[in-house]
């Protein structure tokens, strides 16, 4: 229904109001290329939880003590007999408590303050869970002491000491000389990155008053976790002697965890992309506002097109082609240009050790977003499309 | 003449209905989420501001270097402060009074039911109990506070008393006993509702008390110090600072612990909150932007609809500079219409957000208009107005008369 002379009238339409064109296409792009922005991010961000919740952490359950709202608990103790009761929980393979601190790191004069993360070499389930290796060095083995393994962002100088520690290097951790035995590989975000890591039995010989884990990793049988979750809170629950309801402690797997950052993520990115959507409305009002003004304008010559035969519908899908092309063309741009701002946006993130706020780029992205926009400019220029087709020709013809 | 201009404006403007209506549209919406951000962020910054206790107070609080953000002062430290530490920071010439403060976990049991509650202590002389009742800004809403005396007994925030759901339905009342990890406890009175998620749960007993439940010695989280003179409390904050290096054995730059005033305090959580509102209001510009591209939009035609009557003007005697100022003040009063209304919308919205915070964490916000917003956001929008204006009003007032007569 849309023929090629039809499409023709309308191009050469927009081209002879360039500025008009220019500026709707304008309004329209900047839209566009803001959501482009936010969804490639956001696309990202949930590309990095899933890699979190990879196949490496599906069977591992986090015991935690509770809390007031801290990050750790002085009121709870979790110690090796939470863990034993743990273990012999069914379908429980293996579980293992970890030690959490504060870390002042020292590297000649300058001094750190960081977090200490202990585990058992082994069994480790924490660098397991979260899918890390050593990029140099190795992790720990049992029977290691006084050894460190450092984070990914000890390796750049001027990130966290002026100059890169090395292999084998000395480091001074709350007073302890400990002597370098790898570096992790990058987790992305400048926290975990600058993370210190130790033996449990290391920690223990550093904090000899140290009676409670921070928490307790559990690797289970993956089929129907959500009971085995239930189980080992029962069986804690006996070994603590505790009434139900009256829990000191909590139990999730990790893939919860997960989800519940996951939720949390949701609700930023949909509040974030509904204030970026406001300034699509304002560009459809726009266009809507260019496509009155092109009918008004022409309202004689839609007169003496119908007077030479075209149709009510050739009139609207001219006008409504016009004002998708203004979408269509604002769409490309608009991604294009978003394409631009969120790479750069990305290596400077990566450059300031964010490396796991990344844009993710599809071509779905593009596609979806074009689409869009094409069906904005549609709608917007349905109405006046409308208006210009029901033209009464004896009118139309007669005005000046 | 100014007033015929702005005679002239609203008529056009009026004549040209919906399209006039279409642009004003546009600014509206910008406008209106802007303001409403902008006005829902500060009430944010006030509702943080008080969960954290930051008072109007000016009183120094000293703590351990480590790392804050996850938990209560002092949770995570390498070298917690100690009685000496305060002790010597008492000595100070600079320092009237210094009381030491701990933060625990503590589980609390009532009717069966238990829950996880922060347990703060207090000082155990009468004028320490003073100055920690003026950092907290404490009143009893029931019952009395905390004396010097009142070894096995606890005052306990708003929540306890207000959230019966929490303890099986069953109202924690001064005369009550509750379990504290274990021990018995005698609730002597309740606090005043402070609208801040930690002073409102808290458990407040006896230091002696607090260390036979949890042994922290002469530890403490915080040290909290009152200045001789308040009107020298950055000169104080000094004071404390060299001594703790000193003490401590670091050299500056180097510290291993805060001393902060609670300007310092509140400015740091504002920082943060600040970071996130400007990039907010930044995604929320956009859309006011775009809003001006349709005003420049709308009164580029405007001039090429009205070239002939530009023409007319001119032949009549009007001059470049009269022609400018008509289109100029049109398009400034598209955007300051259009801003107006936003500006009222916008505070609509903000009030109904605080109205919803206020439910939500249960704070007492005030529901302030804020006329530096509004007034700015107004003298914005006309500005926008104008600016986008100047590009068309140029292009009408170098019209060549004699040309646009022709048609």
């Amino acid at each position: 229904m849309l023929s090629g002379e039809s499409v023709k009238y309308s191009l050469k339409n927009l081209k002879k109001h360039k500025a008009r064109s220019f500026l709707t296409i304008f309004s329209i792009l900047v839209g566009i290329a803001t959501i482009f922005i936010f969804v490639s991010f956001g696309l990202g961000l949930y590309n990095y939880i899933e890699e979190l919740s990879s196949s490496s952490s599906a069977d591992k359950v986090l015991i935690m003590p509770k809390t007031a709202g801290g990050f750790t608990s002085n009121a709870v103790t979790m110690n090796d007999s939470d863990i034993n009761a743990i273990e012999r929980t069914p379908r429980v393979y293996e579980a293992t408590g970890m030690y959490y601190g504060a870390a002042l790191v020292k590297q000649n004069k300058n001094q750190k303050y960081t977090f200490l993360i202990s585990y058992d070499p082994k069994k480790d389930m924490i660098l397991e869970s979260f899918a890390v290796d050593a990029i140099e060095g190795r992790v720990f083995k049992p029977g290691d002491t006084n050894k460190a393994l450092l984070g990914y962002n000890y390796l750049i100088p001027n990130k966290i000491f002026p100059k890169a520690l090395k292999l084998n290097d000395n480091i001074e951790v709350n007073g302890e000389n400990l002597k370098i035995i790898g570096f992790l590989d990058e987790i992305g975000n400048p926290q975990d990155d600058s993370q210190v890591y130790i033996t449990n039995e290391q920690y223990e010989s550093m904090n000899p008053d140290t009676n409670s884990y921070g928490q307790i990793f559990a690797r289970v049988d993956i089929k129907d976790i959500n009971k085995v979750v239930e189980d080992i809170e029962k069986s804690l629950r006996r070994s603590r002697d505790l009434e139900k309801g009256k829990e000191d402690f909590t139990v999730q797997s990790f893939n919860e965890l997960i989800e519940a950052y996951s939720s949390a993520l949701n609700i930023v990115i949909g509040f974030v992309l509904l204030i970026a959507l406001i300034s699509v409305i304002v560009s459809t009002v726009n266009t809507a506002n260019t496509m009155i003004t092109s009918v008004l304008e022409r309202y004689k010559e839609i007169g003496v097109l119908k007077a030479v035969g075209a149709r009510n519908s050739e009139i609207f899908s001219i006008f409504l082609f016009e004002s998708a092309f203004l979408g269509f063309v604002a769409g490309v741009l608009g991604c294009l240009l978003g394409w631009t701002i969120a790479s750069i946006g990305g290596l400077i993130l990566k450059n300031l050790g964010w490396s796991f706020l990344q844009p993710y780029i599809s071509i779905y992205l593009f596609a979806g977003l074009i689409l869009f926009a094409v069906v904005t400019g549609a709608i917007s220029g349905a109405l006046p499309a409308r208006r210009a087709s029901k033209t009464n020709i004896v009118d139309a013809l007669r005005t000046e | 003449m100014i007033k015929d201009f702005f005679y002239l404006a609203f008529k056009n403007l009026k004549s040209r209905g919906i399209r006039s209506w279409l642009t004003l549209l546009g600014i509206f919406i910008g406008v209106t989420a802007v303001v409403s951000l902008i006005s829902l962020g500060n009430g944010l910054q006030m509702a943080v501001a008080s969960q954290f206790g930051i008072s109007e107070n000016e009183l120094i609080t000293v703590q351990a270097g480590g790392l804050s953000g996850f938990g209560p002062p002092g949770s995570i430290v390498v070298d917690p402060l100690t009685r000496e530490d305060a002790n010597a920071i008492e000595r100070l010439s600079s320092v009237k009074n210094t009381v030491l403060r701990n933060i625990e976990d503590g589980i609390v049991e009532y009717n069966n039911y238990v829950n996880f509650r922060y347990v703060g202590t207090i000082p155990e002389n009468k004028e320490d109990i003073k100055l920690i009742n003026a950092q907290l800004d404490a009143e009893p809403l029931l019952g009395r506070l905390l004396k010097e005396s009142d070894l096995g007994k606890v005052v306990l925030g708003y929540n306890f008393y207000n959230k019966k759901e929490e303890w099986g339905d069953k109202v924690i009342e001064p005369g009550k006993a509750i379990l504290v990890n274990n021990e018995k406890f005698e609730v002597i009175g309740i606090v005043e509702k402070k609208g801040s998620i930690i002073m409102d749960n808290v458990v407040l007993m006896l230091e002696s008390d607090a260390d036979d439940l949890f042994g922290f010695g002469d530890e403490a989280d915080v040290i909290i110090v009152e200045p001789k003179n308040k009107e020298e409390i950055a000169k104080t904050k000094e004071d404390i600072e060299k001594l703790l290096r000193q003490r401590r054995d670091v050299d500056e730059g180097e510290e291993n612990f805060e001393v902060s005033t609670p300007e310092a305090a509140l400015a740091s959580v504002n920082s943060i909150l600040d970071g996130v509102q400007i990039f907010i209001v930044i995604i929320a510009s956009i859309s006011i932007f775009i809003g001006a591209i349709g005003i420049i939009n709308t009164m580029i035609t405007s001039v090429m609809e009205r070239k002939k009557e530009i023409g007319i003007t001119k032949s009549v005697g009007a001059r470049n500079e009269h022609v400018f100022l008509q289109f100029f003040i049109e398009s400034s009063l598209l955007g300051l219409i259009g801003g107006a209304v936003g500006i009222l919308f916008g505070t609509l919205i903000g009030f109904a957000g605080i109205y919803g915070i206020n439910l939500w964490l249960g704070t007492e916000l005030g529901l302030n208009i804020d006329f530096i917003l509004i007034f700015g956001s107004l003298f914005g929008s006309f500005l926008i107005g104008g600016i986008a204006g100047i590009v068309p009003a140029m292009q009408a007032a170098k019209q060549n008369p004699v040309e646009a007569l022709r048609g």
